[in-house]
C-alpha cells in the first residue's frame, strides 16, 4: 500500500502538469520589480515585509479554492497531513519545487524547506537590505489558505538561500482552530 | 596579467579588474590604466558601426599592448588590455562568458543599469573564466 505521502507527491507531480505554466523569468522579473518597487515607495525594509506578507495573505485566500478544486483534497486529517499537503501538493502545483516537511518543537509547528525557488532567480540581495525577507509573499499565501480552512497560523521565513543558508525555510505555528460559523449562528 | 574593464553608457566605469593572464613584461601603472581604455573609446566606437559582430577585436594599442573590445547589444562595452599573445579566439569566448554573465547582474532587480558591478560572484567568476580562457 503507498503511504499517504508517496500519494500526496503524486498527487502534486499530476496536478503540476495539467497547470497552466508561465516563463519562470517572466515571473522572477514580475515579482523583483514588484519588491523594488515596495522598497522605493515605503523605504523601510520592516514595512516591505509586512507588505509582502500581506499580498500574499490576499492571494493565499483566493488560492486555496483553486487548490482545492484542482487536486480534489479534502479535510485533512490532522496537521502533519495539512503540512505535506502544502509541501507535496502546494508548492509542486504552484511553483514547481519539491518541498519538505520537518517538524518542529512541538505539534503545533512545522517547518517547509525548499530549494529553487523560482521567485528569487537572478537575486542578489545588497548588504543594505540583508533583512529583508524577499520571499514573504511566500509566507502570507500559507497563512492565507489556512485561513480559509478555519487554521490560524502565523509564518515566519527562518532561512533564505538570498541570504546564504543552503535551504530556504519557512515555519509555521499553529495559534487556533476556528470553529467552522453557520449562517444563523450568531442570532 | 589582462586589465578589463567594463564601461556603460555615458562612458561609466562599471566594473575594473586586473585578471590572470599571461605576461607581457611592461604591465602599464596602475592609474594609467584606466586613462588607456578610455583613450580607446573613440576608436571603439568607431569600429562599432563598421560591423554587425559584437566582438570587435583589436581597437587601439598601447605601447604595443592591444586594446580588444567587445559591444553588447544595450551597448555596454568590454575592453581589455592585454599581451599581444594572446589569441583571439580566447578573447572572443572569454568576452562571450563575461556577457553571460553581465546578464546575470543585469537581471537582478536590486541592480541598476550603469552603475558600478559590486556582486562578489560576479568577480569570482570573472576571474575564473580569465584562468581558464587566458592561462592554458
Amino acid at each position: 500500500a503507498m503511504s499517504l505521502h508517496t500519494k500526496m507527491a503524486r498527487l502534486g507531480d499530476s496536478t503540476f502538469s495539467t497547470m497552466e505554466k508561465v516563463n519562470s523569468e517572466l515571473l522572477a522579473m514580475t515579482y523583483g520589480a514588484l519588491v523594488t518597487t515596495l522598497i522605493k515607495d515605503f523605504q523601510d525594509v520592516k514595512v516591505v515585509n509586512t507588505e509582502l506578507e500581506k499580498m500574499g495573505y490576499n492571494i493565499g485566500v483566493r488560492l486555496i479554492d483553486e487548490f482545492l478544486a484542482k487536486t480534489g483534497v479534502t479535510q485533512c486529517r490532522n496537521l502533519k497531513e495539512t503540512a505535506h499537503s502544502i509541501a507535496k501538493i502546494g508548492f509542486k502545483m504552484f511553483l514547481g519545487i519539491n518541498a519538505e516537511v520537518t517538524w518542529g518543537a512541538d505539534a503545533r509547528q512545522f517547518s517547509i524547506e525548499f530549494k529553487g525557488n523560482p521567485l528569487i532567480e537572478f537575486v542578489e540581495l545588497p548588504e543594505k537590505f540583508k533583512n529583508l525577507d524577499y520571499s514573504n509573499l511566500l509566507c502570507g499565501v500559507i497563512r492565507g489558505a489556512l485561513h480559509m480552512v478555519q487554521m490560524v497560523v502565523t509564518t515566519e521565513l527562518r532561512k533564505s538561500e538570498l541570504k546564504g543558508d543552503p535551504v530556504s525555510e519557512i515555519y509555521v505555528t499553529l495559534k487556533q482552530h476556528l470553529a467552522e460559523k453557520f449562517k444563523g449562528e450568531d442570532d | 596579467m589582462v586589465y578589463i574593464a567594463i564601461v556603460g553608457k555615458g562612458d561609466v566605469l562599471i566594473y575594473e579588474a586586473k585578471l590572470p593572464g599571461p605576461s607581457s613584461g611592461k604591465v602599464p601603472p596602475e592609474n594609467q590604466l584606466q586613462f588607456i581604455v578610455h583613450q580607446a573609446l573613440d576608436s571603439l566606437d568607431h569600429k562599432t558601426w563598421s560591423g554587425t559582430s559584437m566582438y570587435l577585436k583589436q581597437v587601439d594599442t598601447f605601447n604595443k599592448m592591444p586594446v580588444s573590445a567587445f559591444v553588447t547589444a544595450g551597448h555596454i562595452k568590454f575592453m581589455l588590455l592585454h599581451s599581444s599573445s594572446l589569441e583571439e579566439n580566447a578573447i572572443k569566448q572569454f568576452f562571450y562568458e563575461v556577457y553571460r554573465l553581465y546578464i546575470k547582474v543585469a537581471m537582478n532587480p536590486f541592480y541598476l543599469k550603469n552603475t558600478p558591478i559590486t556582486s562578489s560572484a560576479f568577480n569570482d567568476r570573472v576571474r575564473t573564466s580569465a584562468r581558464n580562457f587566458f592561462m592554458r
